[in-house]
């Protein structure tokens, strides 16, 4: 092999058989060995850079991800590639299941949680921790008062949300309406699709006003205002791609609140369409029409 | 159920001000940590880095039918203590996410090498075969990063490395497709490889330029 740099230069271009001819030419001439290495390694990178594969695919519908449409359209009129997403799809699973859920793995490795601000700083104190720290013994007979009114609070506090969650029928615990109703705008995420995504912002941020509780308690939801923002869902879902992110959210919060109405037909044909399609909300619209065959 | 660290990891996401696939923007999360100094910058930053290493490990392992959850924890927890131990030392603050990338598939490598003395003989990987393939690169973030390189090449021969390197398409097909002979497709797309060999961008996957110093190359897990 005279052109053996040529061949080395053009090695990630080259095909299999052709990269197979180089690897066995170095191997008869190990001088070679070391640019054969560096050129696999940008080989391996440009590799990398072709089309996701299936394994790709279904991490990133199962994490919330925007998927490759492509992906999509082979799944859906591919039933051997289909058979073999679902084979992934239960391997992921079973792992997931199986290993330290994420957040009990974020909380130990970082001390961080999803809902409670960041640890305090080590490290000097500031003035007014500092305050706290030199009076305790003149304030410590008034502080075990309030420590007891406190927990008296709290006790009471918490009993009447746990009273108030036993309130809420089966639907609607299954619907987590209140779930919904602090949704977290997709334009947080980084979506494009400026338009459609802030009108389901305004769309789900109407099903916040339909909830009617005193302090967060014993929600209930106005029949009409919900049924106002499904169909407000139902003409975002008519004018977006199906295949979009925003319209993937909208159908699962139409499913979700259709559902909460009894309107079992109108839920199961909008959640159906998302377990059809593959959809990365698919796992959530599936439990739904499993509550929907039992019975709710 | 199975879908809690799903959920938690997709509200995790929700969190973050840019998506997880925006990797210039996480660049900048990393760089507007490294001026402030804040714990809210640095929340974002490591809650970046947390979706990216599952979303990795998630990919590499849903390919794999040998490895189990305990595996899986395992090389998790291993890649994120070591990005979280050197976040103060990373040198190219706008290239973080390359940086998180190399982590994960060092220790990706470190895991297989471990358990490989358990295989048989002839599925060892031969001395001449790539130290890493294709597979152990985050496919995602090494495509963003060759279609940007590709789209700062010159006009002239962007479109034609887009469909080789890209598209893998045959090189008669690119000579059809632009009407340009043979040869000058294939002096093209040479000359293009020979700009992204030589990009800091695309280095600084497979190279140690964005490693810490006393980080030895192939470990990432010490």
């Amino acid at each position: 092999m005279n052109d053996i740099t040529q061949r080395l230069e053009a090695y990630p271009v080259l095909d299999l058989e052709e990269r197979a001819e180089v690897v066995t030419y170095v191997q008869a001439h190990p001088e070679w060995a070391d640019r054969l290495a560096m050129a696999q390694e940008l080989a391996a990178l440009l590799d990398a850079a072709g089309p996701g594969d299936i394994a790709e695919h279904v991490v990133n519908e199962r994490m919330g991800l925007d998927t490759d449409a492509s992906m999509t359209d082979a799944l859906a009129s591919d039933p051997e590639f289909r058979a073999e997403a679902d084979q992934i799809r239960a391997r992921l699973d079973a792992l997931a299941e199986e290993a330290e859920d994420a957040a009990s793995k974020l909380k130990r490795l970082t001390g961080r949680t999803l809902d409670e601000p960041a640890p305090p700083r080590r490290g000097r104190l500031t003035v007014a921790e500092d305050r706290s720290t030199v009076q305790p013994a003149r304030s410590s007979r008034s502080g075990r008062w309030i420590a007891l009114a406190t927990a008296v609070v709290v006790v009471a506090t918490g009993g009447l949300y746990a009273a108030s969650a036993l309130s809420l029928s089966d639907r609607d615990r299954l619907a987590d309406l209140g779930d919904l109703a602090s949704y977290e705008p997709l334009n947080a995420r980084g979506s494009t699709e400026d338009a459609p995504s802030d009108r389901l912002d305004v769309a789900l941020s109407a099903v916040r006003e339909a909830e009617r509780s005193v302090l967060g308690l014993f929600p209930r939801y106005d029949a009409e205002a919900l049924d106002a923002v499904g169909d407000d869902l139902e003409g975002i879902i008519a004018e977006v791609d199906p295949r979009s992110a925003v319209s993937q959210e909208a159908r699962l919060a139409l499913g979700r609140i259709r559902f909460a109405r009894g309107q079992d037909a109108e839920a199961a044909r909008v959640l159906g369409s998302l377990v059809r399609e593959g959809s990365y909300r698919g796992p959530e619209a599936r439990r739904l029409l499993d509550a929907i065959r039992m019975g709710g | 159920m199975h879908s809690d660290s799903f959920r938690f990891l997709d509200r995790i996401a929700r969190r973050l001000p840019f998506a997880i696939d925006d990797y210039e923007a996480a660049g900048e999360a990393f760089a507007r940590w490294r001026a402030s100094g804040s714990d809210e910058d640095r929340k974002t930053v490591e809650f970046w880095a947390y979706c990216y290493t599952y979303r990795y490990f998630y990919t590499q392992f849903a390919r794999e039918r040998t490895s189990g959850a305990s595996d899986l924890d395992d090389a998790i927890d291993k890649a994120y203590k070591r990005i979280l131990d050197h976040l103060e030392d990373v040198r190219e603050p706008l290239r973080f996410a390359a940086f998180v990338s190399v982590i994960c598939k060092r220790t990706l490598l470190n895991h297989r090498a471990r358990r490989r003395p358990t295989t048989e003989v002839e599925e060892r990987i031969a001395p001449t075969a790539p130290a890493m393939t294709a597979a152990t690169y985050d496919g995602p973030v090494i495509r963003h990063t060759v279609a940007q390189l590709i789209d700062d090449l010159p006009e002239s021969i962007r479109e034609i490395a887009r469909m080789r390197l890209i598209d893998q398409a045959p090189y008669e097909h690119i000579a059809e497709v632009t009407g340009r002979p043979l040869p000058t497709v294939r002096t093209y797309v040479s000359k293009a490889l020979a700009r992204l060999r030589q990009d800091p961008r695309l280095r600084a996957f497979h190279y140690d330029d964005v490693l810490p110093p006393g980080v030895e190359r192939g470990d990432a897990t010490k």
